[in-house]
């Protein structure tokens, strides 16, 4: 095994059901199936960290105020 | 389980929290309808509970956090996206690290913090909610039955929805008319109010159908009043900072550990996080902000008098004489006997003797009341000016 990877143990029903997913595709083999969908979901998650530690900064932005008037006005306090 | 600690191991709190918000009632107003008249003989019922703020939003981020928005981010309707989510614990997480599934239901996703909850649906604007009242009903019953406890909140907007309607839009451009037909507007908001007592009725009866009511705590409480024509200005609430739009109530639900008590003294809606940590034999956690409010339950346990307590409050309205919903523009200090209203625009004082002024249509500032000075320190300390 390479000295960059390491083992990571999966339900064996869950690897067959990707295996099954990667027929037909690009990935050669399930370790690189499964290293691409854990990279996505860590991208995902450090653009939501990245995205609420701005709007804590920011407090107050526009976005928000813009959602809380379309809030407001589904309470029926703002026309 | 972390960041807290059990006050007492002798004996595990094991009865479900089910919080039943009646958005908009008035206790004055409800008080003689025969459901509610009869739950208020089965628990403790505190008559005079004083909001933060007289609208949902702000009132129900104090109500969840025990404090006060000045301090928690959440003191407009605009305030929500302000909350201070890192330096606040929400009841809901306190009930969440003890294990609790905790879920229920909004008027709004800008009303009640999300934090802690499993799942918290928000209603569609307008719309007929109890189905969905009966169905989060059952699944208190499923948890129970796999062995899970749970913390629920219902928010029943019937009355907020009539308002709306009936009030705050039929009025818009003619609240002269409003305030004339004071007595009209009294008897339609007691008809909506009968909607609210058959609510109260059906829910009782879903919840023994179930078997919840001795192994939960219930808590009927409202966030805020309704200003019925009583003062020019306001149609509905959020304007002012006067009692028919700041006074709200607590019924605290459960035999065992309610007594059948009316305890009329004044507390404030911020009391109800510590109340609810003592009841569970949870210690409030040192690591975010201090609470504003205190338990109650020295009330609910004891027959003599309470040690007085001081409420604050403050308002921005949407609409009104000095509209201000992105910050509070009219701030108070209330205590049983007296209130202190500060109105940042345009810079006056208003000061009532509610011993003898329940209406607060007497200002007595500059009539040389030595309460006056004192009020006014204090305000300003709230306030930290």
């Amino acid at each position: 095994m390479p000295r960059n990877v390491t083992t990571v143990s999966i339900p064996k029903p869950l690897a067959d059901k990707l295996r099954e997913r990667i027929n037909g595709t690009a990935f050669n083999n399930l370790s690189s199936y499964v290293t691409f969908v854990l990279r996505e979901v860590l991208a995902k998650v450090n653009q939501r960290i990245e995205k609420e530690g701005n709007k804590s900064k920011e407090a107050f932005t526009k976005e928000d105020e813009e959602e809380v008037k379309a809030r407001l006005r589904s309470l029926g306090y703002l026309d | 389980m972390k960041n807290f600690k059990k006050t007492s191991g002798d004996k595990k709190f094991n009865k479900n929290i089910i919080m039943i918000a009646l958005d908009g009632v008035r206790f004055d107003q409800i008080k003689d309808f025969p459901m509610f008249k009869n739950m208020t003989s089965k628990g403790t019922l505190f008559t005079n509970v004083i909001t933060y703020a007289p609208h949902s939003i702000a009132s129900f981020y104090s109500i969840f956090t025990g404090i006060y928005g000045c301090h928690n981010g959440v003191n407009s309707y605009f305030g929500t996206p302000k909350f201070k989510e890192n330096e606040c614990k929400t009841i809901t997480e306190y009930m969440k690290e003890l294990g609790y599934t905790c879920f229920g239901d909004s008027m709004n996703d800008l009303i009640v913090p999300k934090k802690g909850f499993d799942y918290i649906k928000e209603q569609k604007a307008f719309q007929e909610f109890f189905d969905s009242h009966r169905d989060i009903i059952s699944e208190i019953r499923n948890n129970n039955d796999n062995g899970k406890l749970c913390f629920v909140h219902l928010h029943c907007s019937y009355l907020h929805n009539d308002v709306v309607h009936e009030f705050i839009k039929k009025y818009k451009n003619n609240e002269d008319g409003f305030y004339k037909n004071k007595e009209n507007n009294i008897k339609l908001y007691r008809k909506f109010l009968d909607k609210i007592d058959n609510y109260v009725k059906k829910i009782m009866n879903i919840l023994e159908e179930n078997n919840l009511i001795e192994n939960s705590v219930i808590i009927f409480f409202s966030d805020h009043g309704t200003s019925l024509g009583e003062k020019k200005g306001e149609t509905s609430y959020g304007n002012f900072c006067y009692d028919i739009t700041l006074k709200t109530f607590f019924l605290f639900l459960n035999k065992e550990l309610f007594p059948v008590k009316i305890i009329n003294q004044m507390v404030r809606n911020v009391d109800i996080v510590p109340t609810l940590l003592e009841l569970i034999g949870v210690s409030i956690d040192r690591h975010y902000m201090d609470l504003d409010g205190k338990s109650l339950m020295d009330f609910i346990k004891s027959s003599d008098q309470q040690k007085k307590r001081i409420a604050f409050c403050e308002t921005g309205g949407i609409s009104g004489q000095w509209p201000s919903p992105k910050e509070p523009v009219i701030h108070c200090i209330r205590t049983d006997e007296w209130k202190l209203v500060y109105n940042r625009i345009p810079n006056t004082y208003e000061l009532y003797d509610l011993r003898n002024d329940l209406n607060e249509e007497n200002n007595l500032v500059d009539k040389n009341i030595d309460k006056e000075a004192v009020l006014k320190a204090v305000l300003r300390d709230y306030m930290n000016l």
